[in-house]
């Protein structure tokens, strides 16, 4: 963070959300600041409470410690075997998405008005990501003189990076309605050095330097929030026009694309690959419950929405789920994530050697996970906003808080506490006949669950790009087993740096923005 | 999916976990439906084996099989009461034991499975020297150094007392100075008083195992005849090597339980034993052999 954020004091009675846009609780004071506080230590604490008190009921009440285990292993075998229906209802809506003719589509729709502004926050990575990413640009079907591209760099990566952007603008930016190259500067006051508070400047910026001049209606421009690795195939705008234009509230709502990892896919080792698809079919299960919705990585806006909101917040790390998170309390609760399940192509994570891959992934899952964030200014804004029905506040705590716990104690009592009862449960329930068929009951109950990977592997074949055989390996085998990988990857690139990010936050330990290093074969090593 | 199909296989989804749970449960704490439709509570057995591939016979009939690498059996489904079961491999001595099984319990066995034979190598006192040989003379012959290193284990004074490091860490198994009377082998401590062998644990109570199943000192064996020596059973902590006075050599089994104790007969004469790991090795006169139990 650079510099000091100012404290809100004196917040105003009435609920106003641009008093709200609050990064953590340190930019609060009294009562404000203990009740964020409250809320930032809840989800971690809950975390740790349940593993902790699994331990200390393996010790105490084994037997109730065992029951409790089998309900969870059951529990858990039916909520994967929902979640499954919902991949595999995503999976065809995808498959119908793509090959579907968004141009005839439009026909009977006016849209020339329309402009499509595309923000590429970028830092230190290669021109040769960024050029694809404008390749793949010019490649899609849509009449590229309604593109706004903004290269959006920072101050603080250098003068070689701002003449990689120049270089870029010369070759590129002709072939597009307008191409601007924003900068944005180092240490702002109240902001984090990161990707929103880059976008949020360079949408402003764009906002006056071409919006503004050319006299734009805000209302006319669809941003889409991308990464400089986000790759989009060929109907990408087409789709996304069409649901903008067909959408009951088109100013109300961001549309979510589906990352897929598919980059460097072939590059990348068997366990980035795993965790890479994983957070894609989680993406896909959620597109098939719009109402859980938030926005994750590249998803698009209208810009006038944007502008009301006041762009994405640029003093915290969650910027991709936060910037819904804002619209929802700006526009009290009336604001939906419309999901595209279409995809969009970026980078699996990938460095030159396996232990900094591995790394790597860690430290980018617990950025997600530190998504967690979220949940406190969702709270919080909920306490004072008195226009969002309690219902619905309701619900949408449970599912954040039900989300959080999931992710960072689910694996560890299915794969690790499993065990505790019969470790620490002493003599006298060792003798019991539940302590003995207790891991025949966990180990088989898995089996079955783990029955859902056969399904996950067909999903992450037929989304991978044609596997190259170009080698002795039989490739197309490597991609299935891989999956056997997963209890290890959802503990520990899964569970693992959540309660990472849940324990930081829940102390206070504020986590700054990690910029994941971009690593493809032919390039060099950049960051993102 | 719909909101409505959603719905629907959320409800179909809980009815099948609170249908099943139960089941589960009572399926995992022993609860079985017998021949007859009845509701019946089962117990079972445990046999921690240190041999693989073994068989079980439950009141005559073979119940389970181990794999080729499994070393534990797990029979579960059995109704209370008293039976006759017996573990078998080839080339073993079978192992058989009444056990009393009860409602939801699983009674813990550890079967001592004795080979039929023993193959004893021997370690010879002199071997020939390794020098070149010089023509038209004889063979030199020298000590073997596996001789000597062996019989200076026969001569070892009992091992002293640990130290201050090694007494906390091992708790009260620490503290023992072992002998000719006073073998330990982890927690597992063996005296001889007379002619008996006790045993007695030296762990924490929630560790005790079940051959030996209270936390007082036990008699673990006595005999007629009189017990001139004892050790552990090579590589294990729940059986005993008896020397009888008349050179005689028994396995006997420490668990007490069910009011039947197994012994078998290792070696018919030997003058002297000791046990190292997992080796045997006795005198018979002036000869030393070594039998392998790994």
């Amino acid at each position: 963070m650079n510099g000091h954020t100012p404290l809100r004091k004196n917040l105003p009675g009435q609920y106003k959300y641009e008093n709200f846009r609050i990064g953590k609780a340190d930019e609060l004071s009294g009562s404000d600041y203990l009740l964020y506080r409250f809320w930032e230590i809840l989800p971690g604490a809950v975390s740790w409470s349940t593993l902790l008190g699994a331990v200390a009921a393996s010790f105490f009440y084994p037997f109730y410690a065992a029951i409790f285990i089998i309900c969870f292993d059951v529990f858990w075998l039916m909520k994967t075997a929902y979640l499954s229906l919902h991949l595999k209802a995503n999976w065809k809506r995808i498959k119908e998405h793509f090959h579907a003719d968004w141009e005839s589509r439009l026909v009977h729709f006016k849209y020339d008005h329309l402009y499509h502004m595309i923000m590429l926050p970028f830092y230190k990575e290669d021109a040769s990501i960024i050029e694809k990413t404008l390749q793949a640009l010019l490649d899609s079907r849509y009449n590229h003189k309604k593109f706004i591209v903004v290269l959006a760099s920072e101050e603080r990566a250098g003068a070689e990076h701002h003449k990689t952007a120049a270089e870029m603008e010369k070759k590129y930016g002709n072939q597009f309605d307008h191409f601007i190259i924003t900068i944005h500067p180092d240490g702002i006051e109240g902001e984090m050095a990161g990707k929103g508070s880059n976008i949020t400047y360079a949408a402003e910026e764009a906002r006056i330097q071409i919006l503004d001049r050319k006299k734009i209606p805000y209302e006319d421009v669809l941003v889409s929030a991308f990464d400089i690795d986000t790759i989009v195939y060929r109907d990408y705008f087409l789709c996304l026009t069409w649901m903008f234009l067909t959408n009951e509230k088109p100013f109300n709502t961001s549309f979510q694309p589906v990352p897929v990892f598919n980059n460097n896919i072939f590059e990348a080792p068997a366990v980035s690959r795993v965790v890479a698809y994983s957070g894609t079919f989680w993406q896909m299960v959620q597109q098939e419950r719009q109402k859980r919705m938030a926005t994750f990585s590249s998803h698009s806006i209208a810009f006038s929405t944007l502008y009301q909101t006041g762009y994405w917040q640029s003093n915290m790390v969650s910027e991709d789920s936060r910037i819904f998170w804002n619209c929802y309390m700006k526009f009290d609760g009336d604001y939906i994530v419309t999901p595209m399940s279409y995809p969009v192509s970026m980078d699996a994570n990938l460095a030159p050697g396996f232990m900094e891959t591995m790394k790597n992934i860690y430290r980018q899952q617990r950025r997600w996970a530190y998504g967690v964030e979220n949940f406190a200014y969702i709270m919080f804004n909920f306490s004072k906003n008195k226009k969002i029905p309690f219902f619905k506040k309701f619900k949408i705590f449970l599912i954040n808080l039900d989300g959080y716990w999931s992710l960072a104690t689910n694996p560890i009592i299915i794969f690790l506490l499993g065990w505790m009862p019969i470790v620490l449960g002493g003599r006298e329930f060792n003798t019991t006949t539940l302590s003995y068929t207790l891991p025949y009951i966990t180990r088989d109950i898995m089996m079955i669950t783990m029955c859902n990977l056969i399904l996950s592997s067909m999903v992450a074949v037929s989304l991978m790009p044609a596997i190259p055989e170009n080698g002795r390996k039989p490739k197309r085998f490597y991609h299935i087993i891989q999956w056997l990988l997963v209890p290890l990857t959802i503990t520990i690139f899964g569970a693992i740096p959540a309660l990472d990010a849940q324990t930081r936050l829940m102390f206070g330990k504020y986590m700054g923005f990690w910029v994941t290093p971009k690593h493809r074969d032919t390039g060099k090593d950049t960051n993102s | 999916m719909t909101p409505k199909k959603q719905l629907i296989t959320i409800i179909i989804l809980f009815f099948i976990f609170i249908s099943v749970i139960p089941l589960i449960i009572c399926y995992s704490m022993g609860y079985r439906i017998s021949a007859d439709f009845k509701i019946v509570e089962t117990g079972g057995i445990y046999l921690s084996s240190s041999e693989a591939d073994t068989s079980l016979y439950v009141n005559g009939k073979l119940k389970k099989k181990a794999g080729l690498m499994d070393r534990n059996i797990l029979l579960q489904n059995i109704t209370p009461g008293i039976y006759s079961i017996r573990l078998t491999k080839d080339e073993f001595r079978p192992w058989e034991k009444r056990i009393k099984i009860q409602e939801r319990q699983v009674e813990v066995c550890y079967p001592l499975l004795v080979p039929e034979k023993f193959e004893p190598l021997e370690i010879k006192k002199y071997i020939p020297s390794e020098k070149k040989k010089v023509k038209n003379k004889k063979v030199k012959y020298v000590i073997n150094d596996e001789y000597k290193e062996v019989s200076a284990l026969f001569k070892k004074p009992a091992k002293s007392s640990p130290g201050i490091l090694t007494r906390w860490y091992k708790g009260e198994a620490g503290k023992i100075k072992t002998g000719k009377n006073l073998k330990l082998k982890g927690n597992v401590l063996l005296s001889k008083e007379g002619n008996r062998i006790f045993v007695k644990w030296l762990g924490k109570e929630d560790h005790l195992p079940f051959f030996i199943n209270t936390m007082k000192k036990k008699q673990a064996f006595t005999s007629a005849s009189i017990i001139s020596s004892f050790d552990f059973y090579p590589g294990r902590d729940d059986a005993i090597l008896v020397r009888f006075s008349n050179g005689a050599l028994y396995a006997v089994e420490i668990d007490t339980r069910f009011e039947q104790q197994n012994a078998y007969i290792i070696l018919r004469y030997c003058s002297r034993f000791l046990v190292e790991e997992q080796t045997l090795f006795f005198f018979t006169g002036e000869y030393l052999y070594s039998i392998d139990f790994d």
